[in-house]
This record gives structure tokens, sequence and C-alpha cells, in this order.
């Protein structure tokens, strides 16, 4: 059997690498993601994505923190 | 592999694993596998308990459900309402959850139930998927697929992050915003377009509940509809069957009349063997020579008298026939038992009570099998009676009312799409002003730290939302491609006929599509051929998608090769392996000879069989007759 793992990693290293974005963030968001198997329970992984969010963009390289 | 005689249990274990993992939401309602022996005795509970390997660990499900004394034949009563327990344990260590829904999403961490579907499956009913991937037919299945194959986390990803980024991060910077800047003016304005916006945000959400709503009501009405066509389909089932029984009716009392008339001559038939007995009890002289002589006597009476001059076989009495007609006289006393000889022959002759007998006999069985006929249909009628309910007493009327309640919802629905649209565009004119209006707000503002981090943020969350998005169509566009060059070759290794078809195609929309070696390409959901045709692609399908499923998961297949030909059947027996890394296959000794196992080429690790307790009618036992190293 294939390693779906492996394949989604390569891409999001790559975007991230694109995209200026930290490496492993997405990733993080999306094993996040992977423990809420319940709708009902979806609201808890939004602070978790808040804080990763705000945590990482402080290393954000094309953030200019002003007018664009 | 799993072998059972039907009705051993078979599919019993196939729905305990899925019981087990899913269980009053495992498709079957759960009271339907009770045992019934065991319900009539008394109260019990029923369960299911499961060990299996994740990862090099071991993990334990037991499921309960308790139920209440239940007389035969009614609904087995659940306790309580019909709400199970649920075990789990990581190793010998009970897992400490409190409800069960948090239970049930730790059990769907290895495997969701809506991508169970494509690692359970009976293999009979397989095919209908096919019917699924019909475009618009079943949003499910591509949600379902892209459970599988770890697509929707990245989907929840992108929708969550954007949730923060609008009702967190924005907020947050606009308030930041209008503390600092000084143009009244703009901070006036900015908050004129966020009320709009927020207006308009309403809107989109009523007409998108308007548009939901009316579209359950076009729902509904189709439903009705197709229960009406249904229903009509009855009604003519059920007049056609009112003209059975009417003719039935017709006929059997014409039957009754025959055998009214038959019954007059039944005196015949009792008397039939005594008639018998007389008829071959011998005379001296025999009866043949008394009535040859009787005929002689007659006919030369008649000659003499001048009322013939021919022989009742019609020759010319002449002189020589004469003499042998003489010769054939001679005189008899009449007996009492002579004369009653004669009665019976002329009797015999003239009302052949074999032949009453006989169709007599067959009367009755045709009245017989006409009073059948129509308790038949009598039968059928009722049934459909109960099935159409009082519905059908004005079909038509009834139809027509339900259409012209769906074309009204329908109407709704568009009306409601057309001011959708609006909304959104006005949607974009306001946020693109809002946009404006900030950039105007940052030119009058005393820019701070905080506004700039907050800025920072804004514009990281927006591109972390976009490289999600890319990450989601790339991976998707991977998958496709992966699964569909994988599930055509096993499509190709499977099919009856390699040489008509070519490949699989499947659409990053997870619609598939069967390509023919002459280049024509056909919806999967109009290839059939037959059954047996549209489980092999089915299965293809399925075994693309395990290939490269983001879930470890073993196949479990009742009931496999059940309607497949010679050759699809030696096809799939050799490629099973190649399904997943674990195939339970659970199939009959009808479906699965001695013969055939040498087309798994050595890639079975056990063998199980499921057979009667012989202690117990109620109960089977499985165990295990081989172990391959």
């Amino acid at each position: 059997m294939e390693d779906p793992k492996k394949d989604l990693e390569k891409i999001i290293n790559d975007v991230e690498k694109k995209n200026n974005i930290p490496a492993g963030l997405i990733n993080k968001i999306y094993e996040a993601e992977k423990e809420v198997v319940h709708w009902a329970i979806r609201d808890k992984v939004l602070p978790e994505i808040k804080n990763l969010i705000e945590e990482s963009s402080i290393h954000y390289k094309n953030g200019n923190g002003g007018e664009e | 592999m799993v072998r059972a005689k039907n009705d051993r249990g078979k599919t019993t274990l196939f729905n305990a694993i899925n019981y087990a993992l899913y269980g009053g939401e495992s498709r079957v309602w759960i009271g339907e596998w009770i045992n019934f022996y065991e319900a009539e005795k008394g109260d019990g509970e029923t369960y299911v308990d499961i060990v299996f390997e994740h990862n090099g660990k071991e993990y334990r499900i037991k499921r309960t459900q308790n139920f209440l004394k239940t007389l035969r034949g009614e609904d087995i009563q659940l306790e309580p309402m019909g709400n199970d327990e649920l075990k789990i344990y990581e190793g010998s260590k009970p897992v400490n959850l409190q409800t069960l829904q948090s239970k049930q999403d730790w059990v769907e961490q290895f495997l969701p139930i809506n991508a169970s579907q494509f690692c359970f499956f009976d293999g009979e009913m397989i095919q209908e998927y096919m019917k699924k991937t019909e475009p618009g037919k079943s949003p499910q299945v591509k949600k379902a697929i892209e459970t599988a194959l770890g697509i929707t986390e990245l989907r929840h990803a992108f929708d969550d992050l954007k949730s923060v980024h609008e009702s967190t991060f924005k907020p947050r910077e606009e308030k930041l915003l209008s503390a600092l800047s000084t143009d009244k003016e703009e901070k006036k304005k900015l908050d004129d377009n966020k009320k709009k916006l927020l207006e308009i945000e309403e809107t989109i959400k009523r007409h998108e509940s308007e548009i939901a709503n009316a579209s359950e009501i076009i729902k509904k009405y189709d439903n009705m509809l197709s229960n009406f066509k249904a229903i009509a389909d009855k009604v003519a089932d059920r007049k056609f069957y009112g003209e059975k029984k009417n003719d039935s009716i017709s006929n059997k009392e014409a039957k009754e009349d025959d055998l009214r008339k038959q019954r007059g001559s039944l005196g015949l038939i009792l008397l039939e063997p005594m008639l018998d007995l007389i008829y071959n009890t011998k005379e001296n002289p025999p009866s043949i020579k008394i009535f040859e002589s009787e005929t002689a006597k007659l006919l030369l009476k008649k000659l003499k008298d001048g009322e013939t001059d021919h022989c009742i076989c019609d020759h010319k009495l002449t002189d020589d026939l004469v003499k042998i007609l003489e010769s054939k006289q001679f005189d008899t006393r009449s007996s009492g038992e002579s004369k009653l000889k004669r009665l019976v022959e002329k009797t015999l002759a003239k009302f052949a009570p074999a032949m009453i007998r006989n169709t007599y006999v067959q009367g009755e069985g045709d009245f017989s099998e006409i009073q059948q006929n129509i308790l038949e249909w009598d039968d059928r009628i009722k049934k459909i009676d109960s099935e159409i309910g009082s519905s059908a007493k004005d079909v038509d009327a009834t139809v027509a009312d339900y259409n012209k309640k769906r074309i009204a919802a329908q109407a709704e629905v568009d009306q409601h799409n057309q001011d959708l649209d609006m909304a959104k565009k006005d949607r974009l004119e306001t946020e693109a002003k809002i946009q404006k209006l900030k950039k105007n707000l940052y030119k009058t503002a005393t820019v701070n730290d905080d506004l700039t981090a907050q800025k920072k943020i804004i514009n990281f969350s927006e591109s972390v939302m976009k490289a999600i998005e890319e990450i989601t169509e790339r991976f998707v566009l991977q998958r496709v491609d992966a699964i569909t060059k994988y599930a055509s070759d096993f499509f190709v290794r499977t099919t009856n006929n390699p040489r008509l078809y070519k490949s699989l195609v499947i659409t990053p929309e997870f619609e598939m599509h069967v390509q023919r070696a002459d280049g024509v390409t056909l919806p999967s959901y109009k290839y059939s051929p037959s059954a047996g045709a549209s489980q092999i692609v089915a299965t293809s399908l399925i075994a693309g998608l395990n290939r490269y499923t983001a879930r470890d998961a073993p196949i479990v297949i009742d009931t496999p090769l059940g309607r497949l030909d010679p050759i699809h059947r030696r096809n799939l027996i050799r490629n099973y392996s190649n399904i997943g890394k674990q195939v339970l296959i659970f199939y009959q000794p009808g479906e699965l000879g001695p013969d055939d196992f040498q087309y798994f080429g050595g890639s079975i690790a056990e063998e199980w069989e499921i057979t009667d307790d012989p202690k117990d009618a109620a109960a089977s036992i499985i165990q295990r007759e081989k172990k391959y190293t």
C-alpha cells in the first residue's frame, strides 16, 4: 500500500515554502483536524487554529504590518 | 477466508463487526440482530466484543445492548430506549471517556463511519454503488471518498481557519483601526458598511435557509410523487388482480353448474364397480354370440318385412349373407341374469361412467384451483390495499395537487437563488468598500504595534488559507490520478472482456466512467452489461481507494462472488490480495470451491468455518481450520 501521509507532506512542504509559511504549520492544523471526527466537537479545534496562526505569524516574512 | 453455508451466521458476523464499531448508526436496527430464541426465554444482553491491532497497539471495543423478554414474532424490546453501552480499552487499560458520543468519536478516529462503506461491504450489493456515482445522486459519496482519502481534514482546516479569520482576526483589526483613526467621517462610513455587511450576511443566510426549506419541500413532494408513481403502479396492479378475480369468480360459477349437472350421474360412478363386474361376467353362450344371434334375428325380420335389404354395416344382404345370418341364430331363453347383463351393456355404452368419473374428478380439481386463485387474488388485493392505504382514492387529483405544490416550491427556490446571487454581489461590493475604507483609515490612523501585529496576522491568515486551498487542489488531483491508474489496472485485470474495455476514468468530483477500447467513454452508472460487471467496476474503485486511503483498515467482504461468471470470479480471486493489506472474505461453499483456491496464489493467511453448534440449535461455532505461514 502507498503511504498517503508522505505524499501530502511533500505537497504541504512545497506550498509552505513557496508562500513563506513557517514549515510544519499546516501539518499541525491538519493533525488537529484529524482528531476532530465528529462535527459536534469541531468548535474545539478553533482556539487551537487561532493560537497556531497568531504564534506563527510572528515568523511570517511577507507580513508588512500595515498598509499593503 | 471464512466459509459458512447459508443461515449459519456469516452475515451476522459481518453485521457484528459493523455493530461493534458503529452501533445503532450501522445500517440495520439492532433489534433485528438479537437472537429471538434468547429473547423468548427472558431479559438479557447481546454484545459484540472485538479486538484489533493498529500501528502495533492492541485495542478492544465491547458494545452491549440489553433487551427485554419478548414473545416470538414480536419486535424485540430494547433497554434502555435502544441506547447501547460502549467500553473501549487500549491494551487491557480502559479508555476513560464519559459520553457515548466521545467514545464513538474515539472509535471513528480509526475509521469514520462514512468511509467504512469502502472497507466493509456486501459483494452482491456493492454494484448498487455505481448508481450513486451519478452526478447529483449522492454528494455523500464524494464526502465519503474524501474522508477515506484524508481530504476532508484539509477542507475542514480551510473552513475553520476562515471562521477564525472572520470572527476573530478581522473584527479585532477593525476595532483597533476605529480607535486609532481620527477621520470620523470615514469611521462612520466603515461602521455603516459593516452594518450593511452584517445585514447582507443575514439576507444571504435567510435566502440559503429558504432555499434549503423549499428544497426539502421539493424533495418531500418528489418522494410523495415517486410514491404515487409506485401507488399508481399498485393501483394498476390492483385493477389487474381485481379483473383476474372477477374472471375467476365467473369461471367458478360456470364450473359449479357443470359439476351440479355431472352430480346427476354420480350414482353411476358409485355403481361403476358393480357394473364392471356384471359386464365382465362370462355367459354361456357368451354375450357376443347372444348379441350376434339377436342382431341376426332383427336383420332377418327387417328383410322379411321389407324394411331393409342392407346389413347394419351397409352391405347388401345377399343370399350368402342371409345364410350366414341364419346360421348365427339360436334360441335363447331370456333369464334375469341375461336381462341384467343386457341392461348393464346398454348403460355402459350410453353413459360411459369411467368418462363421467374422469370428467368429474377433473372438474373438481379445476374448481379447487379456481377457488385457490380467487383466494390468491384476494390476498394480493388486500396486500396492495394495505400498502396504498387511503391515499389512492383519487390518485390523479392528488398527483396533480402535489405536482402543483412542487412547482411552486421550485419557483420559490429559483426566486431565492436569484436574490441570493444579488446579495452575494452586494456582499462583494460592500467588502471591497470596507477594504477601501480601511485603507483610508490606515492613512489617518496613528499606527501602533498592536495594529501592525494584527494586520500581520490578517495577512498571514489569508496566506495560509490560500495555501490550504492550493494543497487541497493538488492533493485531490494527485489522488485522483493515482487512484484512476490503480483502479484501471485492477479493472482491466479483472474484467471478463479486457479487449473491449480500456480503462476507468475518475473525475475530481469522484464520478466514474468506463472507457471502451474504441474510445467511447460511458458514465459508470450507465455502464451495466450485467450486475457482475458493475460489481467488478465498483470493486476496482474500492481497490484504488484502499490503495491510497488515509485509513488503515481491513477489508471485509460478505458474499463476494455469488453473482459473478467464472471468468470474473477467477480474475477477482487472483486480485483480492491487491484490494487491501488484510482482506476478510465471508463466502458460501457454493461460490468458492476447493478448485478456486489455486487462484489465490498463496495469499491466504487463515481459513475459518462457521458451523451449527450441535448442542444449541440457536448458536453457531466459528473455528479456525487452517493457518498458513
